[in-house]
């Protein structure tokens, strides 16, 4: 039997499907890209796959920091209860673990 | 009438000494964008509303923490998220649904094993694209917290991967699982839903 040369060979549909992430996010290796634009040029029911996998993340990019109503009953309540709990003392519990990814940016 | 919105160093001095006007035009000016913020993580509204009370009594007692030269919109965006996170963990609801029934299925030889269903994505056909904008809404509310939390870190609110696998205790490589199967599903049921097979 010959010994797969794996670097040489074609992507599957299903190893690309499994890359997609990196390939969409732009944090995949130069070569393995190569190899992905490799199969997506031969593969028309891969590249619709992509197409409306990325359409997905764009339309999500859209849902942020849109506003949302907020009732005039409920902007009236916290109003009232921000009053009435400002001037309280912080409450003691126990200090939380602070995450680690506040202290970026 | 609503008061014109506050200069930011006039709402920190405010809201550092407690005023209850500067409080007030506080609430008027942030609750829906922080809403927003936190309707992405949850739709569930009694969740929601006491996230968004919780956040807005944080931001007013940690106020003195925040530093003067930048923008305050991203340091209180950051307290919504991580007060959204916390509570949802918390309050988990337990979701029925089964991923797999939705991600895709290959042949035997890894070739894609139907034919793919998808959509154009013309941005002119601006009815569709709000009709599926509505639908991804509903696609990401539907799927169970560990899937649904990176995956509005990551496509909403782009925060890297490192900072969300950090954020939610899980690994580099688990998040990134669980991302990408949750895109897998929304692509999925968008598809299904544009090609009027739902
Ligand atoms: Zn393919």
């Amino acid at each position: 039997m010959k010994f797969r040369n794996r670097h040489s060979d074609l992507f599957t549909c299903e190893e690309c499907i499994h890359l997609l992430l990196d390939y969409a996010d732009g944090t995949m290796a130069p070569e393995v890209r190569r190899k992905l634009d490799e199969h997506l040029s031969a593969c028309p029911p891969c590249q619709h796959y992509l197409r409306s996998y990325t359409s997905c993340t764009e339309m999500a990019r859209q849902l942020r920091d849109q506003e949302a109503q907020v009732p005039a009953e409920l902007q009236d309540r916290l109003k009232s209860f921000l009053r009435e709990q400002v001037n309280l003392p912080w409450p003691k519990t126990p200090r939380r673990r602070r995450a680690k990814w506040s202290r970026r940016s | 009438m609503k008061a014109k919105p506050l200069e930011q160093g006039d709402l920190i001095e405010g809201l550092k000494s407690r005023d209850t006007k500067v409080i007030d035009s506080f609430v008027d000016q942030f609750s829906r964008p922080l809403f927003g913020v936190i309707l992405n993580y949850t739709k569930n509204p009694s969740d929601a509303e006491e996230i968004l009370q919780d956040t807005l009594l944080r931001v007013i007692r940690k106020i003195d923490t925040f530093r003067q030269q930048s923008d305050i919109w991203p340091w209180m965006k950051r307290i919504a998220v991580n007060n959204s996170i916390m509570w949802l963990r918390k309050h988990r609801r337990y979701t029925e649904i089964q991923l797999d029934d939705w991600m895709p299925r290959f042949r035997e030889d890894g070739e894609l094993a139907y034919p793919i269903f998808g959509w154009s994505g013309d941005p002119e056909e601006v009815y569709l694209n709000r009709e599926l904008s509505s639908q991804l809404y509903e696609a990401i509310q539907s799927l169970p917290f560990q899937y649904r939390a990176p995956l509005v870190l990551r496509d909403i609110d782009g925060y890297p991967i490192r900072q969300i696998a950090s954020l939610l205790g899980l690994k580099e490589a688990t998040t990134k699982t669980r991302i990408h199967r949750a895109r897998l599903f929304l692509r999925e049921k968008l598809a299904r839903y544009h090609s009027g097979r739902t």
